[in-house]
């Protein structure tokens, strides 16, 4: 049973609150005022660790999508979560069983939204939309441009930040679901890639850490084509053990990059 | 989409936490008034032991469900309650039987507020 803190009556709400709150009265049995006060922060504390947990939880369990450009769902969700885990902050007033089963259900429907989004095309366009096409074979669609409310000034703005100065060069343009644009340029004025030319290039492979502050990464080794036996083999060839290294990355041809660490020999 | 199960399992929990929660409230709220019904009847009637063993069940029983409340309710609510309570011996046992009344009204009223702001009802969603 937990123990019942008597009423104080030179800090009656406080006692209330305290007797509210029973992890503090399970430990202290009686202490003065000024401990009481220590409590009310050491309950704040709590809170806080409780929702900064629940919160990290909640952001893994919407996934990178989160993380990454936004939807307009998404940025709803992310707002509104950071609204309401603050709220706990401001007062032990607040119940924080009522704030946990928000942030509860903000992540179950912003779950089950993108993925009911993803199944249904017709849920995806009503909850984000269409991207909308702006420039068309070089010339501008005015009606579309009017429709999101985008001036001309603000488009010249959005090239400018993909470094296209000169609009006559793009070929076609859309305002995405995110507000980001995307741009294809006219063939004229797009970079030239090897595949323009006649060059003949090896296969591109991806480079994997393999050792990542003097620590192996093994589920990385099988990716890059890698065995410990090669990478210790590596480490006599260079000379260097495997706790000297900061990073090590490798590729499927044997190539490798070595980043020692500050100190080591 | 492996993510869609814990996504539907927690808006359950949170269906479920909120359905105990509203049933629950109902049930304490539902047992106080009850009591402090009786404990105004003993009062009205002239049974002073009959109102301070009513009214100590009341304290017994709020302190129980107190717990329940200040994980649903704001603490302003409940402390008002507390307070009340607390009150209302003092005054049975001094025969200031108008004053424990409007006391016992003043936590009725309280008490009724914690039961109308659970319910699923048009006026708490607006």
């Amino acid at each position: 049973m937990p123990i019942r803190l008597k009423h104080n009556p030179e800090n009656k709400s406080l006692n209330l609150l305290m007797k509210r709150r029973p992890f503090t009265g399970l430990v202290f049995k009686k202490m003065p005022n000024t401990l009481f006060e220590v409590m009310y922060v050491v309950n704040m504390l709590i809170r806080g660790i409780i929702i900064y947990v629940t919160v990290i939880f909640a952001v893994r369990l919407m996934g990178k999508r989160q993380i990454g450009e936004l939807q307009p769902a998404e940025l709803v969700v992310t707002i509104l979560l950071s609204q309401v885990a603050s709220m706990p902050f401001e007062s032990l007033e607040v119940p924080l069983l009522s704030i946990l089963s928000i942030i509860f259900l903000l992540i179950g429907l912003e779950i089950v939204c993108s993925v009911a989004g993803m199944k249904i095309k017709g849920f995806r366009n009503l909850i984000q939309g269409n991207p909308i096409l702006i420039i068309k074979d070089g010339k501008l669609v005015q009606e579309q441009l009017s429709n999101v409310r985008y001036s001309v000034e603000d488009l010249l703005e959005a090239l400018r930040l993909k470094d296209i100065f000169d609009i006559s060069q793009v070929q076609f343009a859309y305002i995405e679901t995110n507000g980001a644009i995307s741009v294809l340029l006219k063939n004229k004025f797009r970079p030239v890639t090897i595949g323009d030319t006649d060059i003949r290039t090896a296969p591109c492979e991806l480079p994997c850490l393999v050792i990542s502050d003097g620590k192996i990464v093994k589920n990385h080794l099988e990716i890059c084509g890698m065995t410990e036996k090669r990478l210790h083999s590596i480490m006599k060839k260079e000379q260097i053990a495997v706790e000297d290294i900061m990073l090590m990355t490798a590729e499927r041809g044997g190539k490798y990059y070595i980043v020692r660490k500050d100190g080591s020999k | 989409m492996k993510r869609v199960f814990p996504a539907i399992v927690l808006l359950i929990l949170c269906i479920g936490i909120c359905v105990y929660g509203s049933i629950a409230t109902e049930n304490k709220t539902k047992a106080l008034l009850n009591m402090l019904n009786e404990a105004e009847y003993a009062i009205n009637i002239g049974e002073k032991e009959g109102a301070l063993s009513s009214i100590r069940r009341v304290e017994e029983e709020w302190e129980r469900a107190e717990r329940f409340f200040s994980s649903v309710s704001e603490t302003a609510l409940l402390d008002e309650i507390d307070l009340s309570l607390g009150s209302i011996e003092k005054h049975i046992e001094a025969d200031m039987n108008d004053e424990a009344t409007v006391v016992i009204e003043q936590c009725r009223i309280g008490l009724e507020t914690i039961l109308r702001r659970q319910k699923l009802s048009l006026d708490n969603i607006l």
